[in-house]
């Protein structure tokens, strides 16, 4: 029990110091498109059979929501310094919430990719990814969403 | 010469993985010191790096946990061994070769059998490649069966403490490759050896790339099987899945691929087959066609480079 013990706090110790190392050596920062010819870019090489359509960005320019001339739908966030895309079907987002500074928190049924935050500073910029999410949430989410 | 045949006990062979934690952690630092001066060599994310190194301690944690199932299983075959092998220095030399060139199969099969990728697939889920990465470590391998692999050995009279000793020792080795921060080694070095630069190329997710460069310590295992492909000099590497994951959580690393098979397997309307295809098949198979295998990926990819060329060729 104690070498387990020892392990863990070892592990854990290791972890968090590296991390405040990495971050203090200037690694922290979070990858943002320059503009939305990037995060086009981005997504088209993720989605490549069907041309882009649209696309919505964050306010932060770390998400962008993608529509493909194919009916399909790809969200790209960042991981870290990574980008990450993840393809949305029509009951992919399981929740929406608003947060406190005007944003969205999205929560998908997606188990590798379970949530994602969205800036966002305006209200019609909120309205307009709504707009967007919803062919993607279940159609008691979407009431929810209109009733609020 | 005869302290190549003196007799150990194999039983007092210590694991040396047991003991390279602070090995690891020291390295780590140097290496992002080293990035940080250098401006090159590599990258760390704070999130990335500390998800690695808590799936590396959860990886030894569940070891402790279930590893003993693997280990009671080899030392229940060793009492049926059908002859001695004296454990001497000559021996482990031997014998670590040979457990290379198994677990040169061992991989190829964690990443053409999807039971066993749903292990693996944790090493390979970060999109950074530096010494943390060695340490992003499945949590279930004691439970993937793969440790039958290994009992011959025990059957044959190697003692599980030999060969939890070489075992060590190749997972050591392989922790020094995970590295942006060295280039090239000499020619004759990357002939017979693993280095960072083979082993980046199993990282990457180019297509050609893809189930490529299998080895632990010696990558002539790869030449002689066809699977080596060398890294050319400049190249950009993108590393991860496929699919990179959206998450840091290490349970739903750990778990992640275990919870796709679950929900591909219990579809309705399938046959047994497609079942256990779900489970037993490569990666990537779908009863529909819908999803691509590491195959399809390298095809297509062909296909666009030949047409590219036509294209080329026709406007020259």
């Amino acid at each position: 029990m104690d070498d387990l013990t020892f392990l863990l706090t070892t592990g854990v110790g290791v972890a968090a110091a590296v991390a405040l190392y990495v971050y203090l050596a200037g690694f922290g920062k979070s990858v943002q498109f320059a503009n939305a010819q990037e995060a086009k870019t981005i997504l088209q090489k993720a989605h490549k059979s069907a041309a882009l359509t649209d696309i919505i960005l964050s306010s932060d320019n770390r998400v962008a929501l993608a529509h493909f001339q194919d009916g399909s739908a790809q969200l790209l966030h960042t991981m870290g310094h990574k980008w990450s895309t993840q393809a949305l079907n029509t009951n992919s987002v399981k929740r929406v919430k608003t947060t406190s500074k005007g944003g969205l928190h999205l929560n998908f049924r997606d188990y590798a990719a379970p949530s994602v935050n969205i800036s966002l500073e305006t209200e019609s910029a909120r309205k307009t990814w709504l707009k967007a999410l919803t062919p993607h949430m279940h159609a008691t989410q979407v009431h929810a969403i209109q009733d609020a | 010469m005869d302290i190549l045949f003196s007799t150990l006990d194999p039983a007092l062979l210590s694991d040396p993985s047991t003991y390279a934690g602070p090995v690891y952690a020291l390295f780590i630092f140097l290496e992002i010191t080293l990035i940080l001066i250098l401006k090159r060599g590599g990258d760390y994310e704070p999130r990335d790096a500390s998800t690695s190194i808590l799936m590396g301690t959860g990886s030894v944690l569940f070891g402790f946990l279930l590893g003993g199932l693997g280990y009671a299983l080899l030392f229940k075959v060793y009492t049926v061994r059908v002859m001695d092998i004296p454990t001497t220095p000559l021996m482990l030399a031997v014998l670590f070769v040979v457990y290379d060139f198994i677990y040169y199969w061992n991989h190829r099969w964690s990443h053409r059998i999807r039971w066993f990728w749903a292990n693996h697939v944790v090493h390979h889920s970060s999109q950074h490649y530096n010494l943390s990465t060695a340490l992003r470590q499945p949590w279930f391998s004691s439970l993937s069966g793969m440790v039958l692999v290994y009992t011959p050995f025990a059957f044959f009279g190697v003692h599980p403490g030999a060969l939890a000793f070489v075992g060590s020792l190749n997972l050591l080795y392989q922790f020094f490759i995970h590295t942006e921060s060295i280039g090239k080694f000499p020619r004759w070095i990357e002939a017979f050896m693993n280095t960072p630069s083979h082993h980046r190329v199993h990282h990457s997710t180019k297509p050609e790339h893809l189930d490529m460069n299998y080895a632990g310590v010696f990558i002539v295992w790869d030449r002689m099987m066809g699977t080596f492909i060398r890294e050319e000099d400049g190249e950009t590497m993108h590393y991860g899945i496929v699919h990179n994951l959206g998450t840091f959580n290490p349970l739903r690393i750990s778990s992640h691929e275990f919870v796709g098979i679950f929900k591909d397997v219990v579809q309705r309307g399938l046959t047994l087959r497609q079942r256990l295809a779900y489970i037993f098949a490569v990666p990537g198979w779908t009863h529909d066609g819908s999803r691509q295998t590491s195959d399809d990926l390298k095809r297509e990819s062909t296909a666009e480079h030949e047409a590219a060329h036509a294209q080329e060729s026709v406007e020259a």
